[in-house]
């Protein structure tokens, strides 16, 4: 992973801690601290742009609007601000998601992670999780390549949690994509499939963890 | 100037011109009534006899002084066998010559007038009295003409004379005008003087009666009562202001200090070659974290105290308020050992508001759950849809603070910082800043305390319109 990403931000000293932490996250960023440079940049090198709102020479919002006139990268405003009307402005010019300072380095690369990956997300009609791998079009699961016989509940159940790998998924959700609720009760029961799964998924039944106070989620990769 | 000078002034000035111009009019009126009297009368003369006697011998006429006639020359009624001495009359044809060698030369300006067409004109005579010059009904002969000098109106300072009583009679009348404004002028200085009063001053601005001085009077008075009311409006802001710099700078040090403490601590252990203990850090962290809720929450409480009332409708992402919110206390959560969850449903579930509360008064809801449980507890947030309503739920199973204990802290106003002492590292403040949020943007707020233990806080609302993505 060496996405290059854009950091445009005034401060010396956050600076230069954003870029060590993206670095360390395994990115290539690129740190510019004045707005005007930032507008003679072709934002289209990059995978993902950090920007700071409050810069010197060209306002925060301005380099956004220049960046979405040619280009559909993700921008990642940074706000020290409790200004409303600056995080909607933002929104409304384009900007995909806003950090409020202050933030913790790891919230950071979180953000920037979930940014970077999302894209990948939308497209998938094939989950793979490790050596799970299931095929939502042919209704089809393997585990290292070997097929698992699932029932129609197991394969809802475990295709819900699939389509979006990582995330936890309420009870009441679950119940509601795999099972019939008039005949097949409710969350007792959904309990009772998700343990039998378990086990036809040997070791990488594993993957589907129990969250407290909501319900299940598939692990993914990461 | 004063009004009285001024009303003096302005009256005079309108009235010398007015004076001038009634004296101008009455000096014409008067030479206009000379000039037709006489001509009537000459007209009359000729054409009762005397044309005939003057065109017979017109070298010599008037033979005898000025012709005899049924009316004198003295004008209308009056009647005279004998032409006073001071009247002369000289016949003359339409080209303005007289057959009489004695008649003086016709004079210009009235031959002028007379070639304007007008009947009669009149100028002043080098002597006494005025040439008065009138045509005849008749254009031939060498009596066309009758040029007679009598004795006028007078001449020099007729104007003058004339001017005299109107400009007497004005300068009484601007007198009495100056002297009717005293009244006015009193009552006035009544109201300078009320309004003069200092602000303090209780006793409202009246000069009684109906006029438009009273009426201008109650004006003012009016406006002084606004003014005074946005002074204590100012006065009360400002002491909003000042009661929240010095409860935000005492509620800041605190952290501030707490922060300091924990840093200089593992200095001393890094430079005594001691390790470093894991606590110590992660207090450190943690004071950092709460240090900048903190500010956080000033700010919204400072927001929701000046802008009263509806707060900004804009489409607000929970989905994503959810997300951001875990970012943030994620790794929070984890230095205190407490699991945090989340689950929110596909697509964005967006209801209207200000993000920036919103996500304030979500935030400070899952502060609470993880700062308030203890290593190994769990936190979980649910966003969910239903219908059109979202429902969030953020549900913890720590020891917590009980249900009851909450809604009371939530519900008491809070004023100064008495409310965010009442609880360790502003509880108060941000309860109630979840309760003020959730009132303004009509959520449902509820606080529940399940059988087995921790705390569930319910948040639902309405969604903006049928929700978006699949």
């Amino acid at each position: 992973m060496s996405d290059r990403i854009l950091l445009v931000e005034d401060d010396g000293q956050l600076g230069a801690q954003i870029v060590g932490t993206l670095e360390e996250a395994g990115y290539a960023p690129t740190w510019l601290r004045d707005g005007d440079e930032a507008l003679r940049v072709d934002p289209g090198e990059f995978a993902l742009v950090i920007l700071d709102l409050m810069l010197p020479g060209a306002y925060g919002l301005d380099v956004l609007k220049r960046y979405r006139e040619s280009s559909d990268v993700p921008v990642l405003i940074l706000s020290a601000r409790e200004d409303t009307a600056d995080k909607v402005r933002g929104l409304s010019l384009g900007a995909d998601d806003y950090v409020t300072k202050p933030f913790w380095p790891d919230e950071l690369v979180a953000r920037v992670r979930a940014r970077l990956r999302r894209p990948v997300m939308q497209r998938a009609d094939v989950i793979e999780a490790g050596p799970l791998r299931i095929d939502l079009g042919a209704r089809e699961v393997r585990v290292s390549d070997v097929p698992v016989e699932l029932t129609r509940v197991e394969l809802d159940l475990l295709a819900a949690l699939g389509k979006r790998p990582g995330m936890a998924m309420t009870r009441a959700a679950l119940v509601e994509a795999a099972l019939d609720p008039d005949r097949q009760g409710g969350e007792r029961t959904l309990d009772v499939h998700v343990s039998r799964l378990r086990k036809k998924l040997g070791e990488e039944g594993a993957r589907i963890e129990t969250v407290w106070g909501i319900g299940y989620r598939l692990r993914g990769d990461g | 100037m004063k009004l009285r000078s001024r009303l003096g002034l302005t009256l005079a000035l309108l009235v010398v011109p007015f004076a001038a111009g009634v004296a101008y009019y009455q000096v014409g009126a008067q030479r206009s009534a000379f000039e037709q009297g006489t001509a009537e009368a000459v007209v009359e003369r000729m054409q009762s006899g005397e044309r005939a006697v003057c065109e017979e011998a017109p070298a010599v006429w008037p033979r005898m002084g000025p012709p005899r006639g049924p009316r004198g020359w003295r004008g209308r009624g009056r009647r005279s066998r004998r032409p006073p001495p001071d009247l002369r009359v000289w016949a003359y044809d339409v080209g303005y010559a007289s057959a009489n060698p004695n008649a003086p030369a016709f004079p210009a300006g009235l031959r002028d007038a007379l070639e304007r067409g007008e009947g009669v004109a009149s100028v002043a005579a080098g002597g006494p009295g005025r040439f008065v010059a009138v045509r005849m009904p008749w254009d031939e002969g060498p009596c066309a003409i009758v040029l007679v000098r009598r004795p006028g109106p007078p001449e020099g300072g007729a104007f003058g004379r004339a001017l005299v009583p109107s400009l007497v009679v004005s300068a009484a009348a601007v007198l009495l005008a100056v002297l009717a404004a005293g009244p006015i002028v009193r009552r006035i200085r009544r109201l300078t003087d009320a309004v003069r009063r200092p602000p303090g001053d209780a006793a409202p601005i009246d000069v009684g009666g109906r006029d438009e001085v009273a009426e201008l009077a109650r004006a003012f008075e009016e406006s002084r009562s606004r003014i005074r009311e946005q002074i204590d409006e100012l006065e009360r802001r400002d002491e909003t202001l000042r009661s929240y710099l010095t409860n935000t700078t005492h509620d800041v040090m605190i952290p501030v200090t707490v922060l300091q403490g924990h840093l200089s601590a593992i200095e001393r252990s890094v430079e005594s070659g001691k390790p470093v203990e894991v606590s110590r850090v992660r207090d450190a962290l943690e004071e950092c974290h709460y240090l900048a809720s903190l500010v956080h929450n000033l700010n919204a409480a400072a927001r929701l105290e000046v802008t009263a009332g509806e707060p900004r409708r804009d489409p607000v992402d929970l989905g994503a308020v959810v997300e951001r919110v875990i970012g943030r206390h994620g790794p929070f959560a984890r230095q205190r050992e407490v699991e945090l969850n989340f689950a929110v449903p596909e697509g964005s579930t967006v209801t209207l508001g200000d993000m920036t509360l919103v996500e304030r008064a979500v935030g400070n809801l899952v502060h609470n759950a993880v700062r308030y449980n203890r290593p190994g507890g769990h936190v979980a947030v649910v966003l969910e849809r239903d219908g059109a309503r979202f429902h969030l739920r953020v549900v913890d199973d720590g020891p917590g603070i009980p249900a009851e204990e909450l809604v009371r802290v939530a519900e008491r106003g809070f004023r100064g910082d008495r409310a965010r002492s009442r609880h360790p590292h502003g509880l108060g403040l941000g309860l109630h800043i979840v309760r003020d949020v959730a009132e303004r943007h009509g959520f449902e707020l509820r606080f529940e305390s399940p059988g087995e233990g921790g705390l569930e806080v319910h948040l639902s609302g309405d969604l903006a319109g049928e929700p978006s993505g699949a």
